[in-house]
């Protein structure tokens, strides 16, 4: 896992801003245009397997089993850019801690997903990180348990 | 010693729908107010997190949502021969606790009330004449008709974001709606929800039958919509665990998913809640309500003064407030005279359980309000002459949850428990639906509210002492309704049905309705009333009640819908009253 550097804010996930994480290596990796595009984990992996229960017992009810969320709402996970950015962490850190929207005039109602990590192990939320991250045409590196440790330490304090 | 507090123009008690609304109407016009609620703050991600929120043990069971007992009770009698004694485990109904109230944890059925319930004493003299009415009843008139109300149902159905099919629009028939209801301005603001095989059975079975079968209408919503004030609500997963729970994902209309968001946002307001309000305080002439007095959750008593006082709580909590803070005549069943108390109702359900041989009916994927209905026996929508009955009852085929813990129907003669016990649940399971009958409760001198002579709350104020039984027009009924809830059970293709009669006195410890109406009725004359036309006391012209508790007599529906729509008749209202302050109608 990398630490936050390079610091991007302005992605939009969960309807809140959250920072995207820039290293020198996925620094360079978006500067060459020989990487070829990552290819989607098939569905028997067992991570994958793993990811899709736990997907549907516990994110499917508002970002439906499609992926395709709720416009206004549920945020889109299906070809969703901030879901398959190489660095998991957003993601991670969001089903951890949950997330709070913005209230507006425009949209005052500001709804927030709630915090997740308290029912999952860092194995289940690697797999359902990978899951999401390879499904619905999505296709991204998975998730190690070690990545999601490495993460929920770092945001322990927050997600007490 | 009571600690007073700076001024507030509005003080509310009670924050659930009807608080919320008017807290909300009031502070966006920039008046000061608060509200003072005496349960706890709820809200969807942290109080209903999707990992915890449908967990039946805590709030089916254990009743996390509801009021202790120990907080507050009422006694209960039949008669007022008997003694009352207090309700020590909540059963018959089950009144909320906390910011939302009934709204967080009802099913979300909402309705209109028919044209013909609003003048139910006029319409059946008319058509029978006096002498239909049953024995010592009370039944009134309402104060307001169903076409002055239309607007402000149209204004809450629009808050909720309803998902239903129009039946009647501007007096032109809707096909697939309900064909008996008073027209509407326009269309449900959502479609209908997606019903299940139970009721694509009744729907066909009712139709065969020559009855009029449509959408029960829904705060459980078919799709994603953003209210009158803005708020997206999304759509209804049909997870089965509406009543008597919160929902997580957003989908059951609740004034935490369509007020609260809002009105956090106003300056203006404060909400104080884990505050019980012990009374309302009125001047040296009886006739202005100076604010109210609550306990917060240290025991610290504080006043609060405010030009305007608005009584939101549950409608039971109403009255009792009422009569504690010494705001109109208690009634007194003897000489039917006093208005506090009177007129309290209730509702009515019976029906048939219907058992098949090879159905699937799928019990877990349902809603709290999902569900078909017929009318053709509510109201006055058939001819009751030789029958004997005022009143009627919706007809429903309703697919609310298949939970685990409590649903485990089994057909009559199984054993209560042991190997028989459980293979008859196994069968049973998938096998079998209902059809039932939601009745109206008509008003009778002998049913009424009062403050009990014998036992006190934590604070040393009496309780509340409910004195109700179902009198013989209700029997007759309910019954009636029974048979023809039975009829189409048995022609949906039920190889066995069971029969669900209303038998014996009224009893607190089974789970019935939380439909409790009147005590603090609304009315034409201060006599036989406790607010005028407006919900404006008519003793203290600067109190208003909101709320079930001004209903005369009950109808054959929940009672949400028309909870609400009077609230934004009432909001009218008190904005009337604020540019002129004083009786909106005089006595």
């Amino acid at each position: 896992m990398t630490a936050f550097r390079g610091i991007v804010p302005g992605l939009a996930l969960f309807g809140v801003v959250v920072a995207a994480s820039l290293t020198p290596d996925n620094a360079a990796a978006i500067a060459s245009e020989e990487v070829s595009p990552p290819v989607a984990l098939p569905a028997s992996d067992p991570r994958m397997q793993t990811g899709a229960a736990i997907f549907l017992d516990s994110c499917a009810a508002c970002h439906n089993r499609d992926g395709s969320g709720v416009d206004g709402l549920f945020p889109r996970l299906a070809r969703n850019p901030a879901v398959v950015q190489e660095d998991p962490a957003s993601v991670l850190r969001v089903i951890i801690e949950g997330a709070r929207g913005v209230a507006t005039d425009a949209a005052p109602a500001a709804r927030t997903m709630p915090a997740l990590g308290w029912r999952l192990s860092d194995r289940q939320l690697a797999d359902v990180v990978t899951y999401i991250r390879n499904s619905w045409g999505n296709a991204a590196a998975p998730v190690s348990a070690g990545e999601a440790a490495g993460l929920r330490g770092k945001i322990a304090p927050a997600a007490e | 010693m009571s600690r007073r507090l700076p001024r507030k123009d509005v003080a509310v008690i009670g924050l659930g729908w009807t608080g919320s609304i008017l807290s909300y109407e009031l502070a966006r016009t920039g008046l000061d107010v608060v509200a003072i609620e005496r349960g706890p703050w709820r809200d969807t991600a942290t109080d209903f997190n999707i990992g915890t929120a449908p967990d039946e043990l805590r709030y089916a069971v254990r009743q996390e949502l509801f009021l202790r007992p120990q907080q507050e009770t009422q006694t209960t009698r039949n008669t007022l021969s008997q003694t009352a004694l207090p309700i020590r485990k909540y059963g018959s109904y089950l009144p909320g606790n906390g910011v939302g109230g009934g709204g967080l944890h009802w099913n979300g059925q909402t309705w209109r009330f028919l044209p013909d319930d609003f003048r139910i004493r006029s319409h059946t003299i008319e058509r029978y004449g006096a002498a239909f009415l049953p024995p010592d009843n009370t039944i009134q008139d309402w104060p307001i008709g169903y076409d002055e109300l239309e607007p402000y149902y149209d204004k809450f159905e629009y808050l909720l974001g309803i998902s239903g099919r129009a039946g009647n629009i501007g007096g032109r028939i809707q096909p697939g709606g309900n064909s008996f209801e008073g027209p509407r301005s326009r269309e449900y603001p959502t479609p209908p929800m997606t019903q299940g095989y139970a009721q694509t059975l009744f729907t066909k079975a009712a139709t065969d039958k020559g009855l009029h079968p449509f959408p029960r209408p829904s705060a459980n919503l078919s799709t994603a919509y953003t209210n009158s004030y803005g708020c997206r609500l999304g759509p209804c997963t049909y997870c089965g665990f509406c009543e008597w729970f919160g929902c997580a994902n957003y989908s059951k209309s609740t004034p935490q998913t369509c007020v609260l968001p809002v009105l956090v946002r106003e300056k203006s307001f404060e909400a104080r809640t884990e505050c019980e309000v012990t009374r309302v305080n009125l001047a040296k002439d009886g006739k202005t309500a100076t604010g109210v007095t609550y306990v917060d959750a240290q025991g610290q008593e504080w006043e609060q003064p405010a030009d305007l006082v608005l009584i939101c709580a549950y409608a039971l909590f109403n009255v009792r407030m009422l009569l504690i803070s010494g705001i109109g005549e208690p009634y007194d069943p003897a000489t039917n005279e006093g208005v506090v108390g009177r007129n309290y109702a209730y509702q009515t359900g019976s029906g048939s359980t219907a058992y098949f041989e090879d159905a699937l009916f799928n019990p877990f994927a349902g809603a709290g309000s999902l569900g078909v209905v017929v009318d053709d026996y509510n109201s006055d929508n058939f001819d009751h002459a030789k029958l004997g009955f005022v009143g009627g009852a919706s007809i429903i085929s309703a697919t609310s949850n298949g939970r685990p813990i409590n649903y485990h129907p089994t057909p009559p003669g199984t054993p209560a428990w042991g190997s028989a016990w459980k293979k008859a649940v196994a069968e049973t399971y998938q096998r079998v639906t209902t059809v039932s009958a939601m009745g109206s409760v008509m008003s009778y001198r002998g049913n009424y509210l009062d403050l009990d002579p014998t036992y006190k709350d934590p604070l040393g104020r009496p309780l509340m002492r409910i004195t109700f039984d179902y009198q013989e027009n209700e029997r007759k009924m309910a019954n009636f309704m029974a048979e023809r809830c039975d009829e189409i059970a048995r022609a949906m293709g039920a190889k066995q049905t069971s029969i669900n009669r209303l038998a014996g006195p009224w009893n607190v410890t089974r789970y019935q309705t939380t439909h409790n109406t009147g005590g603090a009725i609304m009315g034409n004359d201060a006599k036989t009333s406790v607010l005028n036309r407006y919900l404006q006391s008519w003793d203290v012209p600067n109190v208003f009640v909101q709320g079930a508790s001004a209903f005369p007599q009950n109808a054959g529906y929940n009672p949400t819908g028309t909870v609400g729509a009077l609230t934004y008749w009432s909001l009218d209202a008190i904005k009337a009253y604020l540019k002129s302050p004083g009786p909106l109608v005089r006595a």
